[in-house]
C-alpha cells in the first residue's frame, strides 16, 4: 500500500478555477454597486446609534432599519462576492438568503409603498441581478427538500408571530401618510426584516442545504427580541421572539450535533 | 406492630418487612395513595376548592399517588439491584409524605373550626410537605437510576440533603403560621426563633445539595453510555417538561396551571418508573419518534393556521371567520403530505437511510468508486457506510478463512451482543460476512434494516472477493520473492565462494607459468588465457553484484546503507546517516530496503535541488526507513525532471512486493519518503 501526501503530481480536478481578469473585474464593479449602500448604511445608523442621534428611533437603528437589516443584506452579498472571486460556487444557503431578503422587500413594498421604500427595493433587486449575472458560477437553487421534524414546528411558531407583527408594521407604515415615518419608512423596514426572518425559517425547515439559516434566523430573533424588550417595544411580541430564537438556537444546536454524531 | 410471617423452608431475614402478611412497599403505598385519594374526597365533598390554599391538593395528591404506586411497582419489580430498592425508598416516602399532606390540607380547608383536630392537621400539613418534596430535588436526582451516587465526593451532597431534609422539616413545624381556610387556625406548636435558627442551618445544608443534585443527572449524561445515558435522557425530559409548567405557573388560567403541575409531576414519577424497570428501555425510541412526529405535527399545524390566518386577515376586504376557514381548510389540506414529510424525517433522525436502500446503495456506489479508492479499504468503506447510513451501533467485516479476525469495523461493539451476520456471496461461494449490532434500544435488527443490509451485502460481494484474491496474489507474490532472493543469496554465494574463488586461483596459476615461460609464443598464449580468466572473473564479479546490492553480504545492510550515502555526498549535499546499529531481517527484506534507499537518494541528487538529506533506519516493531531531504518538493521536481514516474512505482513495488508499504509526503520544502518493511516477508499483516 502507498500511500500520498500533499502531492500534487496530477491535476486536481475538484479544485477551482481562477477567474479571468475580466470576470473579476466584472465582479470588483458588481461588487461595489452591490456594497455601496448597504455599507454606507451600516456606518451611517451605526454612527447615529452609538452617538444617540434620534434616540427615540434606536430600536429601529439596532433592528430593521439598520443592524439586522444590514447583516441579512450585506453579508450575503460579501460572501458571495468572496466565492465567485476566487472561482467556487457560492453556498446554496447564501444565494436563498440574498433571495428571501429580495423577495420579503418586493412583498413588504408593494403592501407599504410610501417612503420610497419600492425605489430601495428596486434598487437592491437590480444590483441583485447583476450579481448573480456577474457570479462566475451560481448558487444551486434546485435541491431535493427534507423536511427536519425539529426546525419545521419551529420555524412555523416563528412565522405565525412575524407575519402578524410584519402585518402590523405595515399597517403603521401605510397609516404614517404624515410626519417623520412617512419620509423615513421604519416601519416598513421591521416588516421587511420580519418577512424575511419567516421565509429564512421555513427553508430552512425544509432545505437541507439551507439548515445553515436557522443559526441567522436565532441571531436576528434574539436580538430583535431583546432590543424590543429593552428598549420599550411592545413586550408580547418581542418576548415571543427572544423565546423563539432561544428555541431556534437549541433545535439548530441539535440539528448539528445530529449531524456530527452521523 | 410487625408480625413476620415465614414460610416454612425460607431462610431467617429472607421476607423481612410485612405487615399482617403484606409487604411494606405496598402497605405504605396504600397509605400514601388512598390519603392523596382521600383528600380529594375531602376537598370535594366539603366544596373547598374556591379557598386559595386548595390549589396545592391536586398536586400533592398526584405526587402522592403516583410515586407511592410507581415506587411499590418499582420495588416487586424481579431482578431489582439493591441501589434501585433504595431509590425506590426514597420515592415511597416522598409520595407517603405528600399524600399525608394532602390529606391534612385538607382536613384544615374542611375544618369549621379550630379544634384540636384541625390544629393538628395544620400543624401536620406545615411540616410534612418538605419530606415530601424535597427529596425530589435532592435524593432523587443523586440517585438515579441505579441508586448509586455518581461518585465519592457525592456522598456530602447524599448527607447534607438528608440532614437538611430532617432540619427543615423542624424549623418548617415550629414556624408560626395561620392557615386560612374556612377559618383562619394558628399551628398550636411553634417557636419563631427555634425555627428561623433551623432553617438557617438548613438552608447552609440544602442550597448546595441541591445544586449538586441537579449537577449529578448531567454528570451521569455526560459520562454514560447506552442504557444509563437512555435512562438519565428519560429523568431529564420529565423534569424538563415541570420545569416548563412551573414556570408557566402564573401565565396559564385556573385550573388549568394546577392540572398541568399536577400531569407534569405525575409524569416524572412514570417516567421514573419506566426507565428502572424496563430492561434495556428497548421500544422506547419507537416510543418516543411516535411522540416526536405527534408533538412536531401539532405545532406545525397550529404555527401554519395561525401563519395563514394572519396573511389573511393581513388582506384588505378580510373578514375574520372567512379567513379562519380558509386557513383551517389549507392547513387541513396540508396535514397529511405534512405528516408524511413528519414521520420520513424523525424516521431518518433515529434509523436513518432505512426507508429509502436506495439512498444507502448509492452512498456506498460513490464512496467505493471515489477516485483513489485502494480495493484494501472497500470492507471500511461498507463498514462506515453502514453505520453512519443507517445509524447501527456496529459492523464489521470477515473474509472467509481468517476465521475471527475481522479486516475492518465501525462503530463500537456492544459487549454481550451477539451481531447479524450477512454473507457475502459470489459466484456461489462465501467470500466474507458482514456482521452488524443493532442500535441501543433495539432487541434484534428490524426487518427493514435486514433487507437494506441483505442489498449492501450483495452489492460489494464482488468487491470484496477481490480483495480476497488480492490478499492471495500478495501472499503468493511474497512468497515468490522470498523465495527469489532466498536463491539468489544461495547463488551469490556460490559463485563468490566456490566458481569465484576457483577462477581467481586459475588465474594465479595461469601468470605464474607465464612468467615461467621461455618461449614468446608460449608466453603469448599464456597471456591470452589469463586475460580471458580475468575477464571470466570481472563477469562473474558482475552477475553476483546483480543478483544482490553489493556491500550487503560483506559489510551488512547497516554500512552498505553508509556506503550508498557516501556515494552521494557532494559539497553542496549534505548527507547524515542515521542507521540502527544491528539490523536483522530475511535477505528479501534486506535487498529491498536497499534499493528503495539508493532509489530515494538518486531522486534526491537528480530532481530535488536539496543541501541537506538524512538517511535513517530504525529496527523496532518493523523496519522503518526514512529518507527526508529540504529540496523543492515532488511538484516542482516533476515539472522539470525528464523522468516519469521518479521511481516512485519501482520504490512502491519493492515494498509491497515483501508486505511492507510506502509512504511519501511532499511539499515546496521538501519530501520526505518512508518505507515500513517487515523483519520477515509478509510479516507487516
Amino acid at each position: 500500500m502507498t500511500t500520498f501526501t500533499d502531492i500534487q503530481t496530477t491535476p486536481d480536478v475538484s479544485a477551482p478555477t481562477r477567474p479571468s481578469r475580466k470576470r473579476r473585474a466584472v465582479l470588483t464593479v458588481v461588487g461595489l454597486l452591490n456594497c455601496a449602500l448597504p455599507t454606507v448604511f451600516t456606518l451611517n445608523i451605526t454612527r447615529m446609534l452609538l452617538t444617540g442621534v434620534h434616540t427615540d428611533h434606536r430600536y429601529h437603528q439596532a433592528t430593521g432599519q439598520g443592524e439586522i437589516l444590514f447583516a441579512l443584506w450585506l453579508v450575503p452579498i460579501v460572501l458571495m462576492l468572496r466565492a465567485g472571486w476566487r472561482g467556487r460556487r457560492p453556498n446554496a444557503a447564501l444565494g436563498l438568503q440574498h433571495l428571501s431578503l429580495i423577495g420579503a422587500g418586493i412583498v413588504t413594498a408593494a403592501v407599504a409603498p410610501g417612503g420610497g421604500a419600492p425605489f430601495l427595493v428596486a434598487v437592491i433587486s437590480g444590483t441583485g441581478i447583476l450579481l448573480w449575472a456577474a457570479l462566475p458560477t451560481r448558487p444551486r437553487l434546485r435541491m431535493p427538500a427534507q423536511t427536519d421534524p425539529l426546525l419545521a414546528p419551529v420555524a412555523l411558531l416563528c412565522s405565525a408571530v412575524l407575519i402578524p407583527y410584519a402585518a402590523g408594521q405595515l399597517a403603521l407604515q401605510n397609516a404614517a401618510t404624515t410626519g417623520f415615518h412617512a419620509a423615513n419608512p421604519h416601519f416598513f423596514d421591521q416588516a421587511w426584516i420580519a418577512v424575511a426572518i419567516a421565509v429564512m425559517a421555513l427553508l430552512a425547515a425544509l432545505l437541507p442545504a439551507a439548515r445553515g439559516l436557522a443559526s441567522w434566523v436565532a441571531g436576528s430573533l434574539v436580538v430583535l427580541g431583546s432590543a424590543g424588550l429593552v428598549l420599550g417595544e411592545s413586550v408580547g411580541f418581542h418576548l415571543a421572539f427572544l423565546v423563539l430564537g432561544a428555541l431556534t438556537v437549541c433545535v439548530s444546536w441539535a440539528a448539528r450535533r445530529r449531524l456530527v454524531a452521523n | 406492630m410487625l408480625t413476620v410471617s415465614r414460610p416454612a423452608g425460607e431462610p431467617p431475614g429472607a421476607r423481612l418487612g410485612a405487615v399482617h402478611g403484606w409487604p411494606v412497599p405496598a402497605v405504605v403505598a396504600i397509605v400514601g395513595a388512598s390519603s392523596a385519594l382521600a383528600a380529594l374526597v375531602v376537598v370535594s365533598v366539603t366544596g373547598a376548592w374556591g379557598l386559595p390554599p386548595a390549589a396545592q391538593v391536586p398536586v400533592d395528591a398526584t405526587v402522592g399517588v403516583t410515586f407511592s404506586v410507581m415506587a411499590a411497582v418499582v420495588l416487586t419489580s424481579p431482578g431489582l439491584r439493591p441501589g434501585s430498592r433504595a431509590l425506590a425508598w426514597v420515592l415511597m416516602t416522598a409520595g407517603a409524605c405528600s399524600g399525608l399532606a394532602a390529606l391534612a390540607t385538607a382536613i384544615s380547608l374542611a375544618a369549621g373550626s379550630a379544634s384540636a383536630a384541625a390544629g393538628a392537621a395544620v400543624q401536620l400539613q406545615g411540616t410534612i410537605w418538605v419530606p415530601g418534596f424535597l427529596p425530589l430535588l435532592t435524593l432523587v436526582p443523586l440517585l438515579y437510576p441505579d441508586g448509586l451516587l455518581p461518585g465519592r465526593p457525592w456522598r456530602w451532597a447524599a448527607v447534607a440533603a438528608v440532614v437538611g431534609t430532617v432540619t427543615l422539616t423542624a424549623a418548617m413545624s415550629l414556624f408560626p403560621e395561620t392557615f386560612e381556610g374556612r377559618v383562619a387556625i394558628a399551628k398550636p406548636v411553634s417557636h419563631l426563633l427555634a425555627a428561623q435558627v433551623l432553617a438557617a442551618v438548613s438552608a447552609v445544608l440544602l442550597v448546595p445539595a441541591v445544586v449538586a443534585a441537579l449537577a449529578a443527572p448531567i454528570v451521569r449524561f455526560r459520562r454514560a453510555d447506552g442504557l444509563p445515558r437512555r435512562q438519565v435522557v428519560v429523568l431529564m425530559g420529565a423534569a424538563a417538561v415541570l420545569a416548563a409548567v412551573t414556570a408557566a405557573q402564573g401565565v396559564l388560567p385556573r385550573p388549568t396551571d394546577v392540572i398541568a403541575q399536577s400531569v407534569a409531576a405525575g409524569l416524572v414519577a412514570v417516567a421514573i418508573g419506566v426507565a428502572v424497570t424496563r430492561h434495556g428501555l428497548y421500544d422506547l425510541d419507537t416510543a418516543v419518534a411516535r411522540s416526536v412526529v405527534a408533538a412536531s405535527l401539532g405545532v406545525c399545524l397550529a404555527g401554519a393556521y395561525l401563519t395563514l390566518f394572519a396573511v389573511l386577515q393581513a388582506l384588505p376586504r378580510h373578514q375574520s371567520a372567512l379567513s379562519a376557514a380558509l386557513a383551517a381548510g389549507l392547513t387541513g389540506a396540508v396535514m397529511q403530505p405534512l405528516a408524511k414529510r413528519l414521520t420520513a424525517g424523525v424516521d431518518r433522525m433515529y434509523y436513518g437511510d432505512r426507508r429509502d436502500p436506495f439512498a444507502v446503495t448509492s452512498e456506498l456506489a460513490a464512496r467505493l468508486t471515489s477516485s483513489g479508492l485502494d480495493v484494501a479499504r472497500v470492507p471500511q468503506v461498507v463498514c462506515d457506510t453502514v453505520v453512519e447510513a443507517l445509524r447501527l451501533t456496529a459492523a464489521s467485516i470477515r473474509l472467509a478463512g481468517d476465521g475471527a479476525r475481522s479486516v475492518a469495523s465501525a462503530g463500537s461493539v456492544p459487549s454481550g451482543r451477539a451481531p447479524s451476520t450477512f454473507d457475502l456471496r459470489h459466484r456461489g461461494d462465501v467470500v466474507g460476512e458482514l456482521d452488524v449490532w443493532p442500535r441501543a434500544g433495539e432487541r434484534v435488527l428490524d426487518q427493514r434494516d435486514a433487507v437494506v443490509l441483505r442489498g449492501v451485502a450483495d452489492q460489494v460481494s464482488p468487491a470484496v472477493a477481490a480483495l480476497q484474491l488480492h490478499q492471495q496474489l500478495q501472499r503468493s507474490r511474497e512468497a515468490l520473492v522470498s523465495a527469489r532472493e532466498g536463491e539468489r543469496l544461495q547463488l551469490r554465494r556460490d559463485l563468490h565462494d566456490g566458481l569465484g574463488a576457483t577462477l581467481a586461483g586459475l588465474r594465479l596459476q595461469v601468470e605464474t607459468a607465464r612468467d615461467l615461460a621461455d618461449d614468446p609464443g608460449i608466453r603469448r598464449l599464456l597471456d591470452a588465457a589469463g586475460g580471458g580468466v580475468a575477464h571470466a572473473i570481472t563477469e562473474v564479479r558482475t552477475i553476483t553484484e546483480g543478483l544482490r546490492p553489493a556491500g550487503i553480504d560483506e559489510l551488512g545492510l547497516g554500512r552498505a546503507l553508509s556506503a550508498l550515502a557516501d556515494r552521494v555526498r557532494t559539497p553542496g549535499l549534505q548527507v547524515r546517516v542515521d542507521v540502527d546499529s544491528d539490523l536483522h531481517t530475511d535477505p528479501a527484506v534486506e535487498v529491498a530496503l536497499h534499493r528503495i534507499a539508493a532509489e530515494a537518494l538518486a531522486n534526491v541528487v537528480r530532481h530535488a535541488s536539496a543541501t541537506t538529506v538524512r538517511l535513517a533506519v530504525r529496527d523496532e516493531r518493523h523496519l522503518t526507513l526514512d529518507v527526508v531531504d529540504d529540496g523543492v518538493g515532488m511538484s516542482a521536481a516533476g515539472s522539470a525532471a525528464a523522468g516519469s514516474g521518479l521511481g516512485l512505482d519501482s520504490m512502491r513495488r519493492r515494498a509491497e512486493e515483501v508486505g511492507g508499504r510506502l509512504e511519501i509526503s511532499s511539499s515546496p520544502h521538501g519530501t520526505h519518503v518512508r518505507a515500513v518493511l517487515p523483519h520477515s516477508v509478509g510479516d507487516l499483516r
